[in-house]
């Protein structure tokens, strides 16, 4: 039965501990850039269009591509491609036609965060909006946040073989230490290095696969021989097919990849990151479901794998047929995977908490300087970093449950509110506010109780209610405001 | 075999095609 194996091999080991000690290294590095608050929170609006490019996909993709996508493809074949479709599509579009104005306007505006514009946008004095956004990013991506801390402690728990509570405690320090240090320019920079990790995996990975089995056409004809729907890109059914690119729907909604865009020198920029991107998602997306079907043709019975979990066939793969240094690096890449996502989601938590909660709205009479945000900003981090790793450790059912959520309840409670804030002047701030409402309980309500029963992805209703919720309201308080006016 | 060699191959070709594309069309004039 194929295994794969803890990471005992010295030469392994020192290959996966490199992995882990560079992030250091690039926060003490970021650290010497970062001299306010702007710098702390999003690079001083002065990254290069590298960087942000591959820190947008990189923070993006979590273990989710390389484990979730290659379990996909193990499954369900080459139909598995409209997974990974959606999303790069929608990141496409999102840098040029999302990020630029958005960057453009939060230039304008010297916004620090996602909610900063939109109060911005609709001279939200009250703070009706960054009070519904804080309460909405307080739940989901907490959640989220703590999620990928326990996938990762569970990555470096079996990689090294120690209890999963040092290895959630051994995650969550080595992340502090480098974003306490460097904040945003730490974690974007760590992205590069990531994305240069995955992509050297997910293409070296299935070339050598494709090697091994003669060929592309053997692969199929294997696959083929297993399984004919393997290879049939439309036999997963036009549900799943219409929920796989729905997936992209909630891209433009995360906070984590949205704030990338406003990172970056020049927003004209976007539109070469947003080619190089996709260069990026294609490569990783593709190599992912390429895994998948390679995995199929080698293990053809998911109960060989352990625990009988099609997620595992990297691991196995990995494992089984590479020496002792890609191997460490390939686990190193799946922790990488995993880190790039928890620090940008936990840089937004932090500077959700620290900038829109304590700043703007509790102390918003006290005038702090520079040094003093900056100070405070590297405690917040340090204190949402703990809860999530103490809400990790002690509830991990609630977390596991609230996760479900997590990216569907960003997504349309955020994506439609930015979408029309940007493109119809008669988006208001009542209509935002419904919006962003509408799209998280709808999002909880059709996931928790018709999701199963009508087989419909949760974004793909929740989206589109959330954007009837912003246009019906809007107008509604534009008809109310002008029935007002004498 | 060839849907599935489209999907393998044509389409994320096709998906870059687009990208490059965009990234012509969208170019603003300088003033």
């Amino acid at each position: 039965m194929p295994t794969y194996e803890e990471l005992s091999d010295p030469l392994a080991l020192t290959i996966f501990l490199i992995t882990l000690s560079l992030p250091v290294l690039i926060g003490l590095w970021a650290m010497l850039r970062t001299r306010d608050q702007s710098d702390f929170l999003i690079g001083g609006r002065a990254m290069d269009r590298v960087v942000v490019a591959l820190s947008a996909v990189s923070s993006g993709r979590s273990s989710w591509l390389v484990l979730g996508v290659s379990g996909m493809a193990y499954t369900r074949g080459v139909g598995a491609v409209w997974a990974v479709v959606g999303y790069i599509l929608a990141e496409l579009f999102q840098f040029i036609y999302i990020g630029r104005p958005l960057r453009q306007a939060t230039g304008e505006y010297d916004n620090l965060t996602l909610l900063d514009y939109f109060e911005d946008r609709f001279s939200d004095r009250r703070h009706l909006i960054r009070i519904t956004g804080v309460v909405i990013i307080g739940i989901f991506l907490t959640a989220y946040v703590a999620a990928q801390f326990n996938a990762g402690a569970k990555a470096l728990s079996t990689a090294l073989d120690i209890p999963l509570l040092a290895a959630l405690g051994i995650s969550g320090l080595l992340i502090m230490v480098y974003m306490v240090l460097g904040g945003y320019i730490a974690v974007a920079y760590n992205d590069v290095v990531r994305a240069l990790i995955m992509i050297f995996g997910l293409v070296l990975f299935p070339a050598w696969g494709l090697l091994q089995m003669g060929g592309v056409d053997a692969l199929l004809g294997t696959l083929s021989a297993l399984d004919p729907a393997l290879v049939d890109p439309v036999s997963i059914g036009f549900g799943v097919l219409i929920g796989f690119v729905g997936i992209g729907l909630g891209s433009p909604g995360q906070p984590h990849i949205v704030v990338r865009y406003m990172s970056v020198d020049d927003p004209e920029r976007l539109r070469f990151a947003a080619v190089l991107g996709t260069f990026w998602n294609v490569v990783m997306g593709w190599g992912a479901v390429f895994i998948g079907l390679l995995g199929r043709a080698l293990v053809p019975v998911a109960s060989a794998l352990p625990e009988g979990d099609p997620e595992m066939v990297f691991l196995v793969l990995a494992s089984d047929y590479f020496g002792a240094v890609l191997y460490g690096l390939l686990v190193g890449g799946i922790f990488a995977a995993i880190l790039s996502t928890v620090d940008s989601q936990l840089l937004v938590v932090a500077s959700t908490f620290v900038r829109d909660l304590y700043e703007k709205v509790l102390r918003a009479h006290v005038r702090l300087d520079e040094a003093q945000k900056l100070w405070l900003s590297r405690v917040v981090v340090v204190v949402a970093g703990v809860a999530a790793l103490v809400f990790a450790w002690l509830a991990q059912d609630l977390v596991f449950w609230l996760v479900l959520f997590a990216w569907g309840g960003l997504g349309a409670a955020f994506g439609p509110a930015l979408i029309l804030a940007i493109y119809w002047k008669g988006s208001t701030r009542a209509g935002i506010v419904a919006g962003m409402v509408t799209g998280a309980v709808v999002t909880i309500v059709w996931k928790q109780w018709f999701s199963d029963p009508t087989g419909i992805y949760e974004l793909v209703v929740s989206f589109p209610a959330a954007v009837l919720a912003i246009v019906v309201v809007s107008l509604l308080a534009r008809a109310k405001a002008e029935g007002a006016r004498p | 075999m060839l849907g599935a060699k489209l999907v393998l191959f044509a389409l994320p070709a096709a998906v870059l095609l687009l990208a490059g594309l965009l990234y012509l069309l969208t170019r603003r004039p300088t003033e």
